[in-house]
């Protein structure tokens, strides 16, 4: 028997109130695998995620990671089962230093009990300085290493998004969801993050899903493709497909 | 010999001669202050840190007083025994603080921790036999911390600084482990401290627990320097003035709490001459502060945007 998809969508249904934001979607993300999601605004994309990462309540449907049931699971829960998200209007913590709003990524990873974090203890010190490293590993990837000490609020957009991208990573994830990551990069920095991003997928291993707006930057990314409009999937396959198909055509343009 | 240790000695210095160069009002002045510093440190764990908005304190003070009088003139137990235990009583209460927290936020949390602050005087009252109601209770004076006299103020005044100090350590050494950073996620974004898997409603209970051992620490350690409690000394002002005192000397800043605690009791001791309107000028005081720095005393390197920020009002 194959082994189960790193996730299971299905039946996904959110509605807030009497508007349904995401209508009965279902979807399999193997291990590994890199997916696409694009649609016009309103489509229920950003929805879609907050429920898959427990921000949002579902009204209806399972989600299942590596097979095990975690639809009633915590949004914590989720992301310690390897469900980590970045978000459309970033979430950051912006009054402390790029070092340690990535090091929070690695909070899971820090193997002692939280209660001793109020005395210096060797175990303490020890586990904060692997995770230090890690962090800034992961910082000189991304670039990111001479802002080290900057306060994030201080640094612009693009930085920011690269800042949480690397938080994202600290984390481990198993299958990593980016809402719109390109959004306010020049063409440099597109290229750039498209190149890192690849590199760490094949690296780190997890599943890859992304909602994206430039479509081209998406393609090279990733080698399948969902259309969502209206809370619902309208196409799905391989990126040229989806992107020609009448379907995705008409719901951009109507 | 860097200057930083420089003036780490000459401040020890000063403090270490301080008790003996003032007359004993000022030295029982100092040990109140230091008292609402340690308290005002520990309110900036929850609010501060954690972001949970809290007008508890007052009520964690009272209980800790309150216990380690009990245990010592009801039921014979040592002070240090008995300080303990109201640390342990405290942080119970912390904890069950904090569950409230789980559910409300901001102006209903507020609420909730005011209306504790609230009862806790009143269930002094209603427990007549044990706290003495409204005529108060007396810690005997035999009772010594150690061999330490803590009604001698010079004495309390040295274990207030070093257990002062301790806390400011403990709380610098929490800000860099995953607790502290845990209590600044959940403060600055609760999503994002979810999406790394953070679990918030064990951290905003931690920060509630630990915030109340210390609180009832202090009010431990109040009970014998001061000898003798009696609830209307812990009515609601008291967490009114933790509160100000560490918006004034800064939220999320250990050293503007330390400075926030002994403003608000150095301060109205400027105006004992004018008793009946000394409130209305310490909240005079307070709003010029808050104006001129609206990240509190500690923030003062940007004292420059404040002041011009009072000369043209946006």
């Amino acid at each position: 028997m194959a082994a189960p998809p790193a996730l299971t969508v299905s039946g996904l249904t959110v509605r807030f109130g009497g508007l349904t934001a995401v209508g009965s979607v279902s979807l399999d993300v193997p291990g590994g695998g890199r997916i696409g999601i694009i649609g016009p605004n309103g489509a229920g994309k950003s929805t879609l995620f907050h429920a898959i990462t427990g921000r949002v309540r579902l009204t209806a449907g399972r989600i299942a990671v590596d097979g095990r049931d975690v639809t009633r699971w915590s949004m914590s829960r989720r992301a310690a089962s390897g469900v980590v998200q970045t978000f459309q209007n970033i979430q950051l913590l912006p009054s402390l230093p790029v070092l340690e709003n990535v090091m929070v990524g690695g909070h899971l990873r820090a193997t002692y009990p939280a209660v001793l974090g109020f005395f210096g203890l060797p175990q303490v010190r020890r586990s904060e300085r692997n995770l230090a490293a890690q962090a800034r590993a992961l910082m000189r990837r991304l670039e990111l290493l001479p802002l080290e000490r900057r306060r994030v609020s201080e640094l612009p957009y693009a930085m920011q998004k690269r800042v949480e991208v690397a938080r994202a990573l600290m984390v481990m994830p198993r299958i990593l969801f980016l809402d719109e990551p390109a959004t306010g990069m020049n063409d440099y920095e597109k290229s750039f993050f498209l190149e890192v991003i690849r590199d760490m997928q094949r690296e780190m291993g997890f599943a890859l899903v992304v909602i994206e707006h430039d479509v081209s930057f998406l393609a090279q990314l990733v080698d399948y493709m969902v259309a969502m409009s209206f809370g619902q999937i309208i196409a799905r396959g391989r990126p040229e497909d989806v992107i020609a198909s009448p379907q995705v055509v008409e719901s951009y343009m109507g | 010999m860097s200057k930083r240790v420089a003036w780490l000695v000459v401040g020890a210095a000063l403090i270490a001669v301080f008790p003996w160069g003032v007359g004993s009002y000022v030295d029982y002045v100092a040990c109140l202050a230091l008292t609402y510093s340690l308290i005002t440190v520990s309110l900036n764990w929850v609010m501060g840190y954690a972001g949970q908005i809290t007008l508890g304190q007052g009520g964690f003070f009272a209980v800790g007083a309150y216990v380690a009088t009990c245990a010592v003139a009801h039921y014979g137990w040592a002070l240090p025994a008995a300080i303990v235990l109201s640390a342990v009583a405290t942080g119970v209460l912390g904890l069950l603080l904090g569950v409230p927290a789980l559910r409300l936020q901001g102006h209903y949390l507020a609420l909730t921790t005011l209306f504790f602050s609230l009862a806790v005087p009143e269930v002094i009252m209603a427990l007549p036999s044990l706290t003495g109601g409204s005529n108060g209770i007396n810690m005997p004076g035999t009772a010594t911390l150690f061999g330490l006299h803590l009604s001698n103020l010079r004495a309390a005044f040295y274990v207030l600084v070093v257990l002062l100090v301790a806390i400011i350590l403990v709380d610098r050494t929490m800000l860099k482990s995953k607790l502290g950073r845990a209590f600044m996620a959940i403060r600055d974004s609760e999503t994002a401290a979810a999406s790394v898997g953070i679990p918030i409603a064990v951290y905003k209970i931690m920060a509630f627990t630990a915030s109340g051992v210390v609180a009832g620490l202090a009010g431990g350690l109040y009970a014998p320097i001061a000898g003798y409690l009696n609830p209307a000394t812990f009515d609601l002002w008291l967490s009114i003035y933790f509160f100000a005192a560490l918006i004034v000397g800064g939220l999320g800043n250990v050293y503007g709490a330390v400075i926030g605690g002994i403003i608000v009791i150095a301060l109205p001791q400027l105006f004992s001459q004018v008793q009946n309107v000394s409130n209305i000028l310490f909240g005079g005081i307070l709003v010029v502060v808050l104006l001129a720095l609206p990240g509190g005393i500690a923030d003062w390197p940007r004292l420059g945007t404040g002041v011009r920020w009072l000369r043209r009002p946006r």
